[in-house]
């Protein structure tokens, strides 16, 4: 079985692009219990290449499609959800939100099929990428005990047999003094 | 200053060093990454295979970044197991 381990990035300076010293705080605390990782994707934003840093992991490639929604009807949709189980839902009923869900599906797929048998990779992004993402992954699966959506370094784990993502966890962290 | 492992001169990574031996280290990045990134996709490149140089290097002999300045870099510290 391979692994995608996927976070959301860590605290910044708003509206700046870096992050906030508690930011790297959060991001090394939650570091220390990760890993080890064959490859580390982020998007091209620099928070969450970042965040990557912070965690203690280089930072092999910067994908742009890791960094939005896209689309700014997709956004629209996605503006009022508070859960995963939002997510999947607002995914099953509207065909442009299904699209980038598959979409991100695929290039997660694509991360996945490159990796070697029993490893593992980080892909650290965005809010809304990843419920998204999930979704996409698994848009069969019942969401409904995942419970909000991920906060900051907060993410999923998924298992992929080699054909398909066929297992999925949430991550949740629980915050420490001064994040 | 902190030992430098990797500089910045006019926007282009320089002196990777992954050899210094000092508590505290910086690692400079270019002040607008997006502004290169715009301008010059081969330089931007050339930036993250020499900041996964740097990181990749550090963090194997237990360092951990600990900070990101603004215009100087990432400050990337030497940690003990309880530090």
């Amino acid at each position: 079985m391979k692994h995608l381990e996927i976070r959301r990035h860590t605290m910044r300076h708003k509206p700046g692009k870096h992050l906030t010293q508690a930011g790297v705080t959060l991001a090394r605390h939650v570091g220390a219990g990760m890993g080890p990782f064959a490859r580390v994707v982020t998007s091209d934003v620099p928070r969450a290449f970042e965040t990557a840093i912070a965690m203690g992991f280089a930072v092999d490639e910067q994908l742009p499609e890791l960094a939005a929604l896209e689309d700014e009807a997709v956004t629209a949709l996605l503006e009022n959800v508070h859960t995963f189980a939002d997510v999947a839902q607002v995914a099953r009923r509207h065909q442009a939100v299904a699209r980038r869900a598959r979409k991100l599906a695929r290039l997660w797929t694509t991360i996945a099929e490159a990796l070697p048998e029993e490893a593992a990779a980080l892909i650290v992004t965005h809010g809304g990428v990843i419920e998204l993402g999930v979704a996409g992954c698994l848009p069969d699966h019942d969401f409904s005990a995942w419970g909000a959506l991920c906060d900051y370094c907060e993410g999923v784990r998924l298992g992929f047999d080699g054909r398909a993502f066929i297992s999925a966890e949430p991550l949740r962290v629980v915050k420490v003094e001064g994040s | 200053m902190a030992p430098v492992a990797l500089r910045n001169v006019q926007d282009r990574p320089s002196d990777l060093n992954l050899s210094v031996q000092a508590d505290v280290v910086l690692a400079q990045i270019p002040d607008d990454i997006d502004a290169v990134r715009a301008g010059d996709m081969g330089l931007a490149r050339a930036w993250r295979e020499a900041t996964r140089a740097v990181f990749t290097a550090y963090f194997a002999r237990g360092y951990r970044a600990i900070d990101f300045i603004r215009r100087r870099g990432y400050v990337l510290r030497h940690l003990t197991p309880d530090s």
